[in-house]
């Protein structure tokens, strides 16, 4: 971004609440602007934020869609930009939660207790937390939690490129991974996130 | 893989037997998710949990999501033909299909160093040609990692003082002749990302959103209307070869390099 802008230029925030854009979003045609500036300003962020709980791209491309077409149907033109992102990102973690009720009858978001309700409103991106979140995890581990984690996420190594770097049979490096991955999981429940 | 069992059985084996199921199919699980794909449905709430742990421990990586610039254009398209469905009228342009995934790859571009389009940095390399027409403020560049050159004019259609709409590829923009010195803009307004268009009377670039006003260096012109101060049009390679005007840009899925937009270049504007 700063290698794009004038250093006293901030993408986020700086783009001005528009005198009269209330007005000017009650002609025809306003709506549609507004719905495809915000698609345009925040599909990025919104899909990063879904990826960033999801972790794969054929459901956060399927989530962002969702999304984005309720956008469509719902979002009131009057909203100013901060109120939009706001909105978006509400959005996201009501599809997210619809999404895991639906598909694995798992009554919540497993990981609901990153939803942190920002205070600033827009100031920390909620994919900023989990990458924070994930790097702190993995310094809490063990170091075998931490080894075959850091092969099998930071390297992408398979299982049994993991297990011969780490001298284990794959059936070892399976069980390993399985319980780095509830020790993880363990203390991300227990601190609620990471620390500030 | 079952190697254990001809070993001398260790403590550790016992527990490998008794965890070993719920094990491997975390772990195909988080195969899945290496390879970009949905994983199987939990069994139960504690699978969900761990598959869930496992998705956040892919934000280990150093690389940055972002979505694919053809699901970004696709999903662009459908937002537009939703909203016609719901009633409103479109509003902006009738130029082709692309705007908002040309918007999204702007904002994108502007947002974050996107994968695919990356705004130059001192020292990032530019492809061969694209230095030509520097602004001389390279951080107003456009460089794309996987960029094509996309014919886009004759230099004969662009004599001075000519202003050229264009659409190649992904991006949407338009051709300027300034006293001979000929660049090309993008038409995403960095405002909210909606598309200028040339307005031959002011000789600016009129945003119809929220009435932003550039000058052919795509500098943002303040009115008493429009008081504040975006960043500038982004400025896409251009290099002239055999007479031909070309263009960096990246190819959209199913279109060809070097086809025409559906709008001419050479084409009357519309202002």
């Amino acid at each position: 971004m700063s290698a794009l802008y004038p250093s006293d230029y901030n993408a986020e925030t700086s783009a001005p609440p528009i005198p009269g854009q209330a007005e000017a979003a009650a002609a025809p045609g306003a709506l549609s602007a507004s719905v495809e500036g915000a698609y345009a300003r925040y599909v990025v962020p919104i899909y990063r934020f879904l990826y960033s709980r999801l972790g794969n791209q054929e459901e956060a491309e399927d989530l962002t869609s969702e999304v984005f077409l309720k956008a469509v149907r719902q979002l009131e033109p009057q909203r100013d930009d901060a109120s939009v992102q706001a909105w978006l990102y509400q959005v996201a973690r009501t599809t997210l939660a619809d999404y895991w009720r639906r598909r694995s009858r798992v009554p919540q978001d497993p990981l609901g207790y990153l939803d942190v309700p920002d205070p600033a409103g827009a100031a920390v991106q909620p994919d900023e937390t989990a990458g924070r979140l994930a790097r702190w995890l993995l310094d809490q581990l063990p170091d075998r939690y931490r080894e075959v984690l850091t092969l099998r996420f930071l390297r992408g190594y398979s299982i049994k490129e993991t297990a011969e770097a780490m001298g284990i049979t794959e059936n070892h490096a399976k069980v390993l991974q399985y319980r780095a991955v509830q020790k993880a999981a363990a203390l991300g429940r227990e601190n609620g996130g990471p620390p500030a | 893989m079952a190697d254990h069992r001809h070993e001398p059985r260790e403590p550790f084996d016992d527990a490998v037997d008794r965890v070993l199921p719920a094990a491997e199919r975390l772990n195909a699980a988080i195969d899945d998710l290496l390879a970009e794909r949905r994983p199987a449905t939990a069994a139960d709430a504690d699978e969900a949990e761990l598959v869930a742990m496992a998705a956040l421990l892919k934000q280990l990586r150093p690389e940055t999501a972002a979505p694919r610039l053809e699901y970004a254009d696709a999903l662009g398209r459908q937002l537009r033909d939703a909203r016609r469905a719901v009633g409103h009228p479109r509003p902006v342009s009738r130029r082709g299909a692309l705007a908002a995934g040309a918007a999204a790859l702007a904002a994108a571009a502007g947002a974050a160093g996107f994968a695919i389009g990356k705004l130059a940095e001192p020292g990032a390399t530019a492809p061969s040609g694209a230095t030509a027409q520097r602004s001389g403020d390279p951080s107003r560049d456009l460089t794309l990692v996987h960029g094509e050159w996309f014919p886009v004019a004759r230099e004969a259609d662009v004599p001075p003082g000519t202003v050229l709409a264009f659409q190649a590829g992904a991006i949407i923009g338009h051709i300027v002749n300034e006293g001979g010195d000929l660049r090309a803009l993008s038409a995403i307004c960095t405002h909210m990302g909606c598309i200028v268009g040339w307005n031959e009377r002011t000789r600016q670039f009129d945003c119809p959103c929220h009435g932003a006003n550039f000058n052919t260096d795509g500098v943002i012109q303040p009115t008493p209307e429009y008081p504040y101060r975006p960043p500038p049009l982004v400025r896409i390679p251009l290099k002239v070869e055999n007479g031909q005007v070309l263009v960096l840009s990246t190819a959209l899925e199913g279109q060809q390099v070097g086809r025409p937009g559906p709008r001419a270049p050479g084409a009357p504007q519309d202002t």
